[in-house]
């Protein structure tokens, strides 16, 4: 047994960030009162007490922009309007803070910890960083909750870290543009700086959408693809109107033709579910009299709307308008029919 | 460790430790799900050790004894935090694919989620994986062991049937999930698309041992597929490949362009579906008898889509 019961004048230097932000919640967590500016920014005990009083005080508040990163939130408990300098009175801001774990059912607990599983088995999930810290506190939650004494709180599926996603994921998370090196379709490389204004999924595949500093335009671009990353920066807002469920594509939108608006049928037997799946969100759907259901899209080729319509015919949907969509389809299901009936 | 890696890693930690029976972990798991070698731990265990608060006199006392990290006291406590802004936008993300109730779903938000700040973002994130409306349902069924009745249209079905299961276990493949368990009528293992699920019934019954194949998407389809043989252009392999079940494919003799692709299929009317898509590019081989099928699949749909076939 080797306990490590070091005196504070051995400890870490002062100017070791990691350990001053820590003393500073044990501080603050241990204290039986909120301490005073004053208090904190003089302790050269804590980390602080230099002779720059500006300095500690700046110090002070990155401490305490650092350590709401990561998720511990720090309170000047005194009336708005006071200065920091003259009577701050600091404390943990428990309820922003800590989980409220007795609010939550064992239910509930067992629900969350089962979805973010289920998501982390997602391959290519662009949250898969964030959701597999996510459930190790849900767990911990869990045994805190139930008081169950396991020998393991921990019961997470075996992942490697994807740096390429992470810093995706971190660059969307902290709006802060992301300098990467992409290779496209072509094998061309190039490097272009991306505001990330959204993620989705796709058959197996993860994409960015965002503006893109080559093009000036906003475009798609696959994860896969992205060969570097570099750190995160310059910080952007993302457009109010941006959707990025409409820029989920589907094989009808890859031609150099006009969109043509076309309507395809639904049964009525059909669920939400399946209407999401097969719309990927794009469009708009409408339940009609009969209790059908017709999903409004445009097309930019008819020829590879109605293979993908042919595709899903086993769900009873059917192209409805233009003529020329109908037409297609019905073309195709006689070529498909004259090649076995040799 | 960067500065704000040890930061966050220590603060793990101390809410592992603190949560665990009698503050003890074993060191191995804790290297494991903390991320941590054992000279990243051995550095984490010395800072908290120097943690201290002279006006109460706390001292924060961590100590490694027995391949175990052992927190003893209540100084270095730590309840279990707030997810962060990253986590808290993550796990509202999950929260809405699932289609729990929105009562649940604020009451799971409120206790964990980082407070005055909206995390929703379902214009920026898209396309996990539908778990249909029944998931919550489904998954306390298999919690607690419950027979159910299951409302599910299948592929071939024009209609919803009700099946009477018991469930196992929900699988995740990259754009559905899937409920695996054991049809009771048919006494065997079966796979249903979450998003295909219409009704979920909780019986009075539990649910018994059943053998499980514990096979994957394409494990399933080539034990319990049918194998068949498709030509198709060369040009078209490339998207082929990513369908589950494909086994292997060849040069189809006698050709330069054309490709033979052997598969395994469980759901006929996918296959018709994807041949039909191909518009008279791609055909069946063998079983030669599968091709009449097609040809009556091809007008069942004629009948209800007035096709002219």
């Amino acid at each position: 047994m080797a306990a490590r019961t070091s005196s504070p004048t051995t400890s870490p230097t002062a100017d070791d960030a990691g350990w001053r932000r820590l003393n500073l919640v044990f501080m603050l967590n241990t204290s039986t009162r909120p301490l005073t500016t004053e208090e904190i920014v003089t302790d050269s005990d804590l980390g602080y007490g230099s002779d720059n009083l500006d300095s500690e005080m700046r110090k002070f508040r990155r401490d305490r922009k650092a350590l709401a990163s990561c998720g511990i939130i720090i309170r000047n408990m005194q009336p708005e309007g006071s200065s920091e300098t003259e009577t701050g009175l600091w404390a943990i801001d428990r309820t922003s803070t800590f989980a409220a774990t007795d609010e939550l059912s064992l239910d509930e607990l067992d629900l969350v910890i089962d979805a973010l599983t289920k998501h982390l088995a997602i391959p290519q999930n662009p949250l898969s960083t964030p959701l597999a810290s996510a459930l190790k506190k849900a767990q911990i939650v869990r045994a805190v909750r139930s008081g169950e004494r396991t020998t393991s709180i921990f019961d997470a599926p075996d992942r490697t870290p994807n740096p390429i996603v992470e810093a995706v994921w971190q660059a969307y998370t902290t709006k802060r543009a992301l300098k990467v090196s992409y290779c496209d379709a072509k094998g061309t490389e190039s490097q272009r700086t991306i505001q990330i204004y959204g993620l989705f999924m796709q058959n197996g595949t993860t994409y960015l959408t965002g503006l893109d500093d080559a093009s000036g335009q906003i475009r798609t671009f696959r994860i896969d693809r992205i060969k570097r990353a570099w750190r995160p920066q310059g910080r952007y807002v993302v457009p109010e109107s941006f959707d990025v469920r409409a820029y989920r594509f589907l094989p009808f939108d890859f031609s150099d033709e006009a969109p043509v608006d076309a309507m395809v049928q639904f049964p009525a037997t059909s669920t939400e579910a399946e209407r999401a799946t097969i719309t990927c969100g794009r469009g708009t759907i409408t339940h009609e009299a009969d209790d059908t259901w017709t999903w409004h899209i445009e097309a930019r080729s008819l020829d590879a709307m109605a293979r993908y319509l042919l595709g899903h015919a086993r769900d009873n949907i059917v192209p409805i308008a233009p003529d020329a969509l109908v037409d297609t389809w019905n073309t195709l299901c006689n070529k498909a029919v004259c090649a076995h009936e040799n | 460790m960067k500065t704000d890696v040890a930061v966050i890693r220590t603060l793990e930690l101390l809410e592992a430790l603190s949560a665990a029976p009698e503050g003890r972990l074993p060191v191995a798991e804790l290297c494991h799900n903390l991320h941590m070698s054992a000279d990243e731990l051995d550095a984490c265990l010395t800072t908290i050790s120097t943690l201290a608060n002279r006006e109460t006199g706390s001292r924060a006392l961590v100590y490694l004894g027995n391949d175990e990290v052992v927190l003893e006291g209540d100084a270095a406590r730590l309840a279990t935090l707030r997810l962060t802004v990253s986590e808290g936008i993550a796990v509202a993300s999950v929260l809405s694919t699932l289609n729990i109730d929105e009562a649940t779903r604020a009451h799971i938000e409120h206790a964990m989620l980082p407070l005055g700040t909206n995390l929703h973002s379902d214009t920026q994130l898209s396309g996990a994986p539908s778990f249909g409306p029944w998931y919550p349902a489904l998954q306390a069924a298999i919690q607690d062991g419950v027979r159910l009745r299951l409302g599910y249209r299948a592929h071939d079905d024009a209609e919803p049937r009700e099946r009477l299961i018991d469930p196992a276990t929900i699988e995740v493949a990259s754009d559905t999930a899937y409920l695996i368990a054991w049809d009771l009528e048919h006494d065997g293992e079966r796979r249903y698309r979450l998003d295909r699920v219409t009704a979920v019934t909780p019986t009075e019954d539990s649910v018994v041992p059943h053998a499980y194949s514990h096979y994957d998407v394409a494990a399933s389809m080539a034990h319990a597929g049918e194998a068949v043989t498709l030509s198709l252009p060369a040009d078209a392999l490339a998207d082929a490949m990513s369908w589950a079940g494909v086994t292997s494919y060849e040069l189809d003799p006698g050709t330069e362009d054309r490709m033979l692709m052997h598969l395994n299929v469980t759901a006929r009317a996918w296959l018709f579906d994807q041949v039909l898509a191909q518009g008279g590019d791609a055909w069946i081989v063998e079983p030669h008898a599968l091709r009449a099928d097609f040809l009556r699949y091809v007008q069942s749909l004629s009948r209800g889509h007035d096709a002219t076939v």
